[in-house]
């Protein structure tokens, strides 16, 4: 066997005989309802928190680019990729953070890749939280820095780790997010600033799953804890509340835009299509004069929370727009993921490996879009699957 | 007892603890192949040693422990270094 023979030969994938990873999903006309492998569903497990992938205003945008600007750039932002979308929209996230600088990535993955690894080097340290994203690993994987994990939420352990660098702490690069995506849960933001505020170090904070939904604007978690001011980078994606696809890296404090060239993910990628642009900055705009939708979204994720939390279902630690419900058996928590399909609903399997737990995850995403009826809907399958379906206490 | 000896005791001891009943463990046993550790325990491993000499292990050199004699030889770096 050669080297790809034996790797392919290696690898499992989770679940790897069931039908989990080949699932077919379809959008029925609006974002929050389709089809799985055939069967009608109610979608809550897309991450599309403003529900705004159907937005009249978001979808014509895009189309009327595509018909004038084409399919794609063809061309990193370095060479040919800069369009005059792509140009609005950094302009109108600066003005969105009252920022000094914007750089736009073509996926989330890539933002946090891109800007860690050309945040830091050889010479730097990064301190992440223990349950930070993939993205996030792998971009202080690839900066070479000398990388320390600190416990989930941990402010106190933060400052331990950071005392145990002495002179070196200034040197630091501290990395949370602003909500988890796992369990939902926000990380305690102001303690954090303090700790990191004291030692002279400096503060990125990934607001994927945060943008568009915390805060009185809807900037995200720092925002909402009043410290936007203390934090050095921002992170964010257009894969969630915006409806579409990219990233991005925004500072109040320094010109991230000097790092264009360092950061290889912006360098040697092709910059995303003018019709996706198009789309975020139509859906920004639906933000920003749309505080509402955050409102009913909170709603959704209140209900919904209480609810399954009533149901006797171990949940994450808050209210939050994402509820990750614990299975602590994969095959249970396959069983359980189908019943929700024959019920209705559709959710995400989330496997041991990618979980921050003992556990699987049945990970509910709540959104703006979702109608009352279709809460219903969500609460009443778990119901049953509680009663009478895999995961009853007897079971 | 010297401080290898000490960190291997310890060692030994918090693996015992994760281990399930009745797994040989020694110093060369491989800590997720022979232990059946999973990421999860040996990250929870790693936390208690950081507590215990107040010292923080780089996620770079993890990938190369295998064994409790490597984890002692990190630990004898880091806690030599203070």
């Amino acid at each position: 066997m050669n080297l790809i023979e034996r790797r392919v030969a290696a690898e499992k994938l989770p679940w790897q005989d069931s039908d989990v990873l080949g699932t077919l999903v379809t959008v029925d006309g609006g974002p929050t309802s389709g089809t799985v492998n055939g069967q009608a569903v109610v979608l809550a497990g897309t991450n599309n928190y403003l529900g705004l992938t159907f937005h009249p205003d978001c979808v014509r945008a895009s189309a009327e680019a595509a018909a004038r600007y084409g399919t794609g750039t063809t061309g990193s932002r370095l060479a040919s990729g800069t369009y005059p979308d792509h140009a609005g929209l950094e302009r109108e996230l600066a003005d969105f953070y009252g920022a000094r600088a914007v750089m736009l990535f073509t996926t989330g993955y890539q933002a946090n890749v891109g800007i860690i690894s050309a945040l830091a080097d050889r010479d730097s340290v990064l301190l992440l939280d223990a349950q930070s994203h993939a993205s996030i690993y792998d971009g202080a994987t690839l900066s070479g820095a000398t990388t320390y994990r600190f416990k989930h939420n941990d402010a106190t352990d933060l400052d331990k780790r950071l005392r145990r660098l002495g002179d070196k702490a200034s040197d630091a690069l501290v990395i949370v997010e602003g909500i988890y995506s796992m369990l939902g849960d926000t990380a305690p933001l102001a303690e954090i600033c303090e700790v990191v505020g004291r030692y002279g170090a400096a503060l990125l904070v990934d607001e994927a799953h945060s943008f568009g939904v915390l805060g009185k604007h809807g900037r995200g978690l720092a925002e909402a804890a009043g410290v936007e001011d203390q934090v050095d980078v921002v992170v964010g994606t257009f894969s969630k509340s915006l409806g579409c696809v990219g990233g991005y890296a925004v500072s109040r404090k320094h010109d991230l835009s000097q790092l264009r060239a360092a950061a290889r993910a912006y360098a040697y990628s092709a910059s995303s299509s003018p019709s996706v642009m198009a789309s975020a900055r139509a859906a920004l705009k639906v933000i920003r004069e749309h505080p509402e939708l955050r409102e009913r979204l909170m709603n959704n994720a209140e209900v919904t929370y209480r609810a399954l939390q009533q149901l006797g279902y171990e949940l994450g630690p808050e209210v939050s727009p994402v509820v990750g419900v614990q299975v602590r058996n994969d095959q249970l928590a396959l069983d359980a993921w189908h019943f929700l399909i024959d019920h209705g609903v559709y959710v995400n399997l989330v496997p041991f490996e990618a979980s921050p737990g003992p556990f699987c995850l049945l990970r509910v995403s709540l959104s703006a879009a979702h109608t009352p009826e279709q809460i219903d809907a969500i609460v009443e399958a778990f119901r049953q699957l509680r009663e009478s379906g895999p995961l009853r206490p007897a079971a | 007892m010297t401080k290898r000896e000490d960190y291997a005791a310890r060692l030994k001891e918090l693996v015992n603890q994760l281990a399930e009943e009745g797994t040989h463990v020694d110093v060369d046993s491989d800590l997720v192949d022979d232990v059946g550790l999973s990421s999860i325990e040996i990250m929870e491993l790693v936390e208690q040693l950081e507590d215990a000499y107040d010292i923080s292990f780089p996620l770079n050199d993890l990938a190369e422990i295998r064994t409790i004699n490597d984890m002692v030889n990190e630990l004898e770096r880091l806690v030599g270094k203070q």
